[in-house]
């Protein structure tokens, strides 16, 4: 087990700056520059050269790509204001990845991008987290009913459906709920944003009343997104089990029914899907670009696709290292928790 | 006859698996034909100097290849459970014809008309319409945001301007248009059930030849994403698992970096960038299939990890038969099923990642139509959320429950296996 987990750490590092490198390059070989749009001038209708050519140094845009890099990895700040072994003025040495400083946004320098990281998590995470408990809530007793129940009408009108739903577009789902229960159709719920105009006035209760409110239609739109796949999961998983010996033993020493499924074959059914849940948190930091479009909120998925329309380098690189770094941490955590569950990965 | 029985033989021991077949073909042959399906250029008109086909005039070889290829793709679920003779018989010389005929047709010049512009010019001179006589970029300002014809909520007045009525989410509130609806040569009659059968958009362009030439660039995406991922992933697949040593390695580590990505932001900042020039339709195509081809290069790499030490392929090595040819005759035939279930498979998830950036607004440019493009075009207009989408849904049920049944077919523990 510590030799597997020292040769799957190892890899970790490589990984994330194989996909550090290649969003980099990504990002700045397409073409469109933010010094464009940061000295435009909407009065002249063009960018004054010598702004842009200010705005470009300063943030090392006019640099070799190289150099742009190792200025993101950090630890050493290589701009004007960088550390002075690299020709800065020492303002500020340290910066970057490794210094643990993520800088501010290219057009709006007040603003630090952990700041507003933490305030866009603040919104993606609780909505995910709900979405996944839902999801999750569903999807194990349905998929344990239909692996029990295989093979009968009611099953299989169960797995069609499902079937249906994991082929639906999100969007469009999300669309036909807005539709549905939005101004346009009943009416019941509100579909823009996570608070009402004028919600920072009500009490405490009608606030929290009023959030949840919002967030039924979103957490909904993303929970049926994953329902299907992992009831999926837990029916195949639970079929497995269903066949193995210890069940047929369960049940020859007369057993109940109740107890053979309940605690003998679904505990051992869930493992595996354990480690679906751990792939959970790349969505958790991630968000979901979609959903947060169509019901306005201002999550992490809508801050990577604003920067990337705005091309705000640091922004970009920012947010797909942090989404990299927790995708590679889910996927190990996920290995680890299966080589944990199941001693022959652990042994072999 | 005896032809016909083997055929419907074929159907009724699966019928799941061939109703999959013939609704993906289906879907692409209505693709394919999409000029014929939805045009406001008319398919024949008796012009002066002898019959002119304007629908055809502006598309070029290939695409007038793929329009002739259309009844051979409607017809695949015919031929493909037909005997062998009847598909050598038949389907050569009927290939050959169509290589002829586009060959014929691509001599000529080819012509753009603005949309629109032959049916305002056409006069008396006859001709014939497609099904569908509008353009997938025709507009008439006279009727915007049209809910489909058949609905109550679509009529038109004694003026001739459409009543406005709140139905299926629409807001109402905007102004009637001006002038009563404009009803050009070859069109139905303003007030008629099927003038726009899914409503028009902000532009008054007809929903659905947009939803066809939408459909057209949606599933060309899908197709050529999923091939690309397959060419791609046999290639480094196959190098991975007959090789081994460290040149699996390196792909398996590839694989892995991969996977990370963060796929959909990926296509996004790829195709948001613009493809300078080549259709956008390519561009994701592309980005899909590069961040794609890993499911395919990790089921044929334990294939081939498999089949190296397989004893069939130690008897070819044994004839001494060169390498490629055990790789390509011996090999690669036996490791092919479960690449071409996860192929299907992918088809389908790169028909909904290309229209989750559609709608967001990154994939193809506007007037070029695509399913998810169109779902963004009126998110407040029920009628333009639910047709595309619907399209859409039943397209990609369409690729899984073809990889479902494909799946099945290669799946020794169920009985009665051969198609």
């Amino acid at each position: 087990m510590a030799a597997y987990l020292r040769r799957r750490l190892a890899w970790l590092l490589p990984s994330f700056l194989g996909i550090t490198l290649v969003v980099f390059l990504a990002v700045h070989l397409a073409p469109g520059d933010p010094a464009l749009r940061e000295s435009f001038d909407p009065d002249a209708g063009s960018a004054d050269a010598a702004d842009i050519e200010r705005f470009r140094a300063e943030h090392l845009l006019d640099r070799p790509l190289a150099v742009q890099y190792l200025h993101f990895l950090g630890p050493f700040d290589l701009s004007p204001r960088g550390h002075r072994w690299f020709g800065g003025s020492g303002e500020h040495a340290f910066g970057g990845l490794l210094a643990l400083d993520l800088g501010s946004e290219i057009h709006r320098p007040h603003v630090r991008i952990v700041d507003e990281l933490g305030r866009r998590l603040a919104v993606t995470a609780p909505l995910t987290l709900a979405a996944a408990l839902l999801a999750w809530g569903i999807a194990i007793p349905l998929g344990a009913w239909s692996a029990v129940r295989r093979g009968q009408k009611r099953e299989r009108a169960l797995a069609l459906g499902l079937f249906a739903l994991h082929s639906l577009p999100g969007f469009w789902l999300a669309l036909l709920l807005v539709l549905a229960f939005g101004a346009a159709g009943l009416g019941w719920l509100p579909v823009l944003g996570l608070h009402s105009a004028g919600a920072e006035d009500l009490g405490w209760f009608e606030w929290l009343l009023d959030l949840l409110l919002h967030s039924i239609l979103p957490v909904l739109a993303l929970a049926l997104g994953s329902l299907a796949y992992l009831t999926r999961q837990v029916r195949a998983s639970m079929l497995e089990v269903l066949a193995q010996e210890y069940v047929i033993t369960a049940r020859s020493k007369g057993l109940s029914e109740r107890v053979v499924i309940g605690r003998h074959a679904l505990r051992n059914a869930l493992l595996p899907a354990i480690t679906l849940a751990a792939l959970i948190l790349p969505a958790l930091v991630g968000g979901s670009v979609i959903v947060e479009t169509i019901f306005g909120l201002p999550g992490m998925g809508r801050y990577a696709y604003e920067a990337l329309l705005e091309r705000d380098y640091a922004v970009i690189q920012a947010v797909t290292a942090l989404s990299a770094l927790v995708t590679l941490l889910a996927l190990l955590a996920a290995d680890v928790l299966y080589a944990l569950a199941d001693p022959r990965i652990r042994h072999g | 006859m005896a032809e016909l029985r083997t055929v419907l033989q074929c159907w009724r021991r699966r019928p799941l698996f061939w109703a999959a077949l013939a609704l993906v073909c289906a879907l692409h042959a209505l693709g394919a034909a999409a000029p014929l399906v939805a045009n406001d250029a008319p398919l024949w008109l008796a012009a002066p100097g002898g019959a002119r086909f304007p629908a055809l005039e502006p598309l070029n070889a290939c695409e007038r290849f793929v329009l002739l290829l259309a009844p051979w793709i409607l017809c695949t679920p015919l031929w493909a459970a037909s005997s062998w003779r009847t598909r050598i018989g038949f389907g050569w010389p009927a290939f050959a014809l169509v290589l002829a005929l586009v060959w014929q047709l691509s001599a000529g010049a080819r012509t753009f008309v603005p949309a629109g512009e032959w049916k305002r010019q056409l006069g008396a001179q006859s001709a014939l319409f497609a099904p569908i006589p509008f353009g997938h970029s025709e507009t008439n300002s006279s009727e915007p945001w049209r809910p489909p014809t058949w609905l109550a909520a679509s009529e038109i007045d004694e003026q001739g301007h459409y009543v406005e009525r709140n139905v299926m989410g629409h807001p109402g509130g905007l102004e009637l248009p001006p002038s009563p609806v404009e009803v050009r040569a070859g069109e139905p009659a303003r007030n008629a059930a099927l003038r726009h059968p899914l409503g028009t958009d902000a532009l008054g362009r007809d929903l659905a030849a947009r939803v066809v030439w939408g459909a057209r660039n949606s599933l060309a995406v899908g197709l050529a994403s999923a091939l690309f991922a397959l060419v791609l992933g046999t290639l480094l697949g196959s190098l991975a698992g007959w090789r081994g040593a460290r040149t699996d390695l390196v792909v398996s580590r590839a694989i892995e970096l991969v996977l990370c990505f963060p796929v959909l932001f990926l296509v996004l900042l790829v195709v948001s960038v613009g493809s300078g020039g080549v259709s956008a339709v390519w561009t994701i195509s592309g980005v899909l299939g590069l961040t794609g081809w890993t499911g395919v290069a990790r089921l044929l790499r334990a294939e081939f990890l498999r089949l190296r030490e397989a004893e069939f392929v130690l008897a070819a090595r044994g004839l001494g038969f060169s390498e490629w040819r055990i790789v390509l005759r011996h090999a690669l035939p036996n490791a092919l099923a479960p690449v071409i279930v996860a192929t299907s498979f992918f088809a389908g998830t790169a028909m909904l990642a290309e229209s989750a950036i559609s709608y967001l607004g990154a994939g193809l440019v506007e007037p070029e139509a695509s399913l998810g493009g169109l779902v963004r075009g009126g998110t407040e207009h029920a009628w333009m959320v639910i047709f595309p989408g619907a399209v859409l849904a039943l397209a990609v049920i369409a690729w899984n429950l073809l990889g479902e049944e494909l799946r099945d077919l290669n799946d020794p523990r169920i009985p009665g296996r051969r198609a």
